[in-house]
């Protein structure tokens, strides 16, 4: 049997956009006309509950709605909204959601245009497949120009928006317009029930009852209760205790069909075993292949997390678990630093994983915490032949016994607006990249290059919105090692090495980088009733120093009757200060220095 | 303990000024905005009779007129709050009882009204005998005004004459400085207190950022306000404040040896029976409320035993004799040495501090470390 009648009447579709134009509310609307949330219980933002989400205007997790909607030719359709992530770190849970659709709505502001990633998007859904609805939206501001993005569209993307639903999501306009256009142009999904069961994993997360759950879409055969199920890259095999579609709640239901978005619950202590991009399959009738395109999760960048009060080292742990049942990207391991006490190493796909996290332990987990510099894993030969990576400069042998040292490098890709190419190329090139490719599309262009990973660390992103004006924006992907002459950088505090202050730079850079964090540190550490010299070295070498100078006096001119009470808040205030202070030898160190040696000029 | 048989200082808050200084943070307001004098002074009259309802004739050991600018109050109002505080409390014979006073606000005819009312110790409000800096810092007088006012105080019979100096001011060099002190040291004050400038965030000049001199400069003046007081006989005996043998402010002293206060007035402070409180700040909200006959006041903390050990280090150590043992044991039930095992022989160490069988006191290092001293003893 071929596509049933249900199964043509299903649409997976995602919404794609430039931040800030309308996606999320889109999306509220979406539901909202489709009675899945009762207008009563709308919160903006549904999809983005974290509160981390709804304030960044991001989104992190991937999250599967199921609409039913009776179109205007008196049909019922099944519509699953797959809400993706959207930021360069998860490139790779973008296309594993997209990957799970046929078609996608690009939601372009009438009042702004297309903008970057509103192309970067577009492409990266051309690449799937997927059938593209534009959608212009804000047509109910002053200053929207309807007309003028349909023309971008056309010209810049390449796509045809004569019919491009024009609408305004935040009051309703034209929403029935966009499912009608889905449900015209997005092709049902294909696939077969009868053949071996294939379902890709494009999204996993912890519920504290069911344990480790899948969503996913299923592409070929069926998945019900009570099957054996395999994960095909993960090799591991669960019994399926229910299965069922997001309302957004979990709506139980016998089985789950081709075409269909859903989940699978099977007692799956470890998220790790519901690995993104993993194929389920049945074990007892498993499919010849896994679905293409997965991936591992691979950590990227690495740094050291510590309670700033040593004594909630426990509680770190405890938030760090708590974290990690829902992020399988996420890695840590107990590690100690002279500097810091006992702390965490953790790994994360990049930056905005690594911001994301620490911004969720300080919130959700009340947590004050101090975090080393960002690093990224290093191969070392060393000169008896032993091979070693790693991931904290602190771990790194002496100069003497390294034969040679190789560094990630990634293939960066910049999307941006012509006339900031320039700009971008002098600070790719100031940031040891290699120029692969400069490509035009309309007016847009996608510079290419190879870039040290350890580069683009600290502020390239910010860098490249800076300068493109907020417009251009940039995906990479890790290409490989290549060897460089790389150097360790030490940080002294009066005398003593500062571990948690170490980093690992290219040796043209040690200078340039010495003398700032130097002078940041200058500025950083409060007085001490001694002169604190801070020297930046390269194995013996000093390449820096700055002094921090002695107190001479600390005393408060005036104490009579009425200026004990407020002396006395003073030095408790002073105290308190003294609790995010950090002894390194003799230096009491504020928790906000650690975070200096991050910041550039 | 009770404070109540314990003689107090009375601390009375004269709230007006001529205009507000750019540097000064304590209550005031231009006297053309305040009640008339003569109304402030009724109130405190019966503020002081409805504090002496609530803790007894108390005796009294001192009087502190402070503001503000006390010598903006006429001599016949000065007259009736001291009369009145005589008939209120148990006022010791000899007791001290000081005015503040700023010069060019008061005349020989003033000035003996006061000594004619029981005021025996002026603090004259020179803060520098430089024009330039005078005007810089707001003052509402010039350098004559000073040599005049304390002519006039030794002429109406003050026989115990205070300046106030202030140094580390905006551009100020150390010869500056000493200048101030050469003019001033010619009036022979009998004591003076020389405080370094502390830009209060909340106040006009505070705001404007002004360049000070730095550290250096201002520890060079320190040195020099010393070494140039002892050489006249003004001995240092408290972080900012100096006097010849028998003229310490016996007033200011009761803040610093933790002993029991009266504040009367708005904004004023007491700590009476281990209890920290301050009156209303605004002056026609005071008004008001002592003339319903209410004593509430705005803040009110009960000292706990371990906080009052802290305070008398704290304060005592300001002292250049430091902490008399006996009196702390007599106040806390054991010596500091028991309260800070090994902490005061650390300090001693690091050459901060000294003691003997009978004290303990900060060095001039220690002196100069003061806060930092107090914040280890926290």
């Amino acid at each position: 049997m071929a596509t049933n009648d249900s199964q043509s009447r299903i649409r997976n579709f995602c919404i794609i956009a430039h931040i800030d134009h309308g996606k999320s509310t889109l999306a509220d609307r979406l539901l909202e006309i489709t009675g899945v949330i009762p207008q009563r219980e709308m919160v903006e933002q549904i999809l983005d509950s974290m509160e981390l989400e709804r304030e960044r205007g991001i989104t992190i997790k991937s999250k599967p709605v199921r609409l039913e909607y009776t179109a205007r030719d008196g049909k019922q359709y099944v519509l699953n909204l797959i809400d993706t992530p959207g930021h360069v770190d998860f490139t790779y849970e973008v296309s594993r959601a997209l990957a799970a659709c046929e078609g996608a709505l690009l939601v372009v502001d009438a009042t702004q245009g297309v903008e970057a990633q509103t192309l970067a998007n577009a492409y990266l859904a051309l690449d799937h497949n997927l059938e593209i609805i534009p959608v212009i939206n804000k047509i109910d501001l002053a200053s929207a120009n309807p007309e003028r993005a349909k023309t971008q569209i056309e010209e810049v993307i390449g796509l045809d928006a004569s019919n491009a639903p024009l609408i305004s999501a935040k009051n309703g306009i034209g929403i029935d317009a966009v499912l009608e256009e889905i449900i015209k142009r997005v092709p049902p999904p294909k696939g077969d029930p009868s053949a071996p069961p294939q379902a890709l994993i494009f999204d996993s997360y912890y519920d504290n009852y069911r344990g480790a759950m899948c969503s996913v879409r299923v592409v070929e055969g069926r998945f019900a209760a009570g099957q054996r199920i395999r994960m095909m890259a993960g090799g591991v095999e669960f019994d399926a205790v229910e299965v069922g579609t997001f309302r957004p709640g979990y709506n139980p239901k016998g089985e789950l069909l081709p075409g269909e978005v859903g989940y699978i619950a099977a007692s799956i202590k470890d998220i790790r075993d519901t690995r993104v991009g993993d194929t389920i399959t049945d074990a007892g009738n498993p499919a010849a292949e896994p679905l293409p395109g997965y991936r591992p999760a691979l950590s990227m960048v690495f740094c050291g997390i510590y309670p700033a009060d040593g004594a909630r080292y426990g509680d770190l742990r405890d938030a760090l678990e708590k974290l990690r049942l829902n992020d399988a990207a996420l890695l840590f391991e107990p590690e100690t630093s002279a500097a810091l006490g006992v702390g965490f190493r953790c790994g994360f796909l990049g930056l905005l994983h690594m911001e994301v996290i620490q911004e969720r332990l300080e919130r959700e987990f009340d947590l004050d915490l101090i975090t080393t510099a960002p690093s990224v894993i290093y191969e070392i030969t060393k000169t008896d032949g032993v091979l070693l990576r790693i991931d904290n400069p602190t771990n790194l042998p002496a100069v003497t016994e390294i034969a040679e040292m190789k560094e990630p490098i990634v293939h960066a890709s910049i999307y941006t607006p012509q006339e900031s190419v320039g700009l971008l190329m002098e600070l790719c090139q100031t940031k040891r990249g290699v120029y692969k490719e400069l490509r035009y599309e309309g007016d847009r262009a996608i510079l290419v290059y190879d870039l040290p990973l350890n580069e683009i660390l600290f502020d390239f992103f910010d860098q490249v919105k800076s300068r493109s004006r907020g417009y251009a924006s940039f995906d990479y992907e890790l290409l490989g090692y290549e060897k460089s002459d790389l150097v360790k950088l030490d940080t002294l505090l009066n005398g003593d090495i500062c571990d948690a202050l170490s980093i690992i730079v290219h040796r043209d850079k040690a200078y340039a980088r010495g003398r700032s964090i130097a002078e940041k540190l200058r500025e950083a550490i409060p007085r001490a009733q001694f002169e604190i010299p801070i020297q930046a070295c390269i194995g013996g070498k000093i390449i820096a120093r700055e002094t921090v100078k002695a107190v001479r006096k600390d005393v408060l001119a005036k104490c009579y009757g009425g200026d004990i009470t407020r002396k006395k808040k003073l030095l408790e205030k002073q105290k308190e200060g003294k609790k995010r202070m950090r002894q390194v030898g003799t230096v009491q160190v504020p928790s906000e220095a650690f975070l200096t040696v991050l910041k550039m000029d | 303990m009770t404070d109540r048989g314990r003689a107090v200082g009375l601390y009375i808050h004269i709230p007006f000024c001529l205009r507000k200084c750019g540097y000064c943070d304590f209550y005031s307001v231009p006297v053309g905005e305040a009640p008339p004098p003569g109304m402030v002074a009724s109130a405190i009259v019966k503020e002081m009779q409805l504090r002496a309802a609530r803790y007894g004739r108390l005796a009294v050991r001192t009087i502190f007129f402070g503001g503000g600018t006390p010598s903006l109050m006429p001599p016949d109002d000065i007259a009736l709050v001291l009369d009145a505080a005589c008939a209120a409390f148990e006022v010791e014979r000899g007791a001290e009882i000081t005015m503040e006073a700023n010069p060019g606000t008061v005349t020989l005819d003033s000035l003996r009204g006061y000594v004619r009312a029981g005021v025996n110790r002026l603090s004259l409000g020179a803060q520098s005998a430089d024009d330039r800096l005078l005007a810089e810092l707001g003052r509402a007088h010039d350098a004559e005004a000073i040599f005049s006012a304390a002519e006039d105080a030794r002429a109406a019979g003050i026989r115990n004459l205070s300046f106030d100096v202030m140094y580390g001011l905006p551009g100020q060099t150390p010869g500056d400085l000493s200048v101030t002190l050469e003019r001033l040291l010619r009036l022979n004050p009998e004591h003076m207190s020389c405080y370094e400038l502390t830009l209060e965030p909340d106040t006009p000049m505070g705001r404007s950022h002004p360049t000070l001199p730095d550290e250096d400069a201002v520890v060079e003046m320190q040195s020099l306000i010393i070494n140039r007081l002892s050489r006249t006989g003004l001995f240092r005996y408290e972080i900012s404040n100096y006097a010849r043998p028998g003229y310490i402010c016996r007033h200011n002293l009761i803040y610093w040896n933790r002993e029991p206060y009266l504040g009367i007035g708005p904004a004023a402070h007491s700590l009476v029976e281990e209890t920290r409180f301050a009156n209303e700040r605004d002056v026609t909200c005071w008004l008001n409320r002592v003339e319903r006959g209410e004593l509430d006041c705005v803040e009110s903390e009960t000292i706990p035993p371990g906080e009052a050990r802290f305070e008398s280090m704290m304060l005592g150590l300001r002292l250049t004799d430091g902490v008399d043992l006996r009196a702390f044991a007599q106040a806390h039930g054991s010596t500091p040495f028991d309260v800070w095992p090994g902490l005061l022989e650390e300090m001693r160490d690091m050459g901060w501090m000294n003691c003997n069988a009978r004290r303990v006191w900060l060095t001039p290092r220690g002196l100069m470390m003061h806060n930092a001293v107090c914040g280890k003893l926290l």
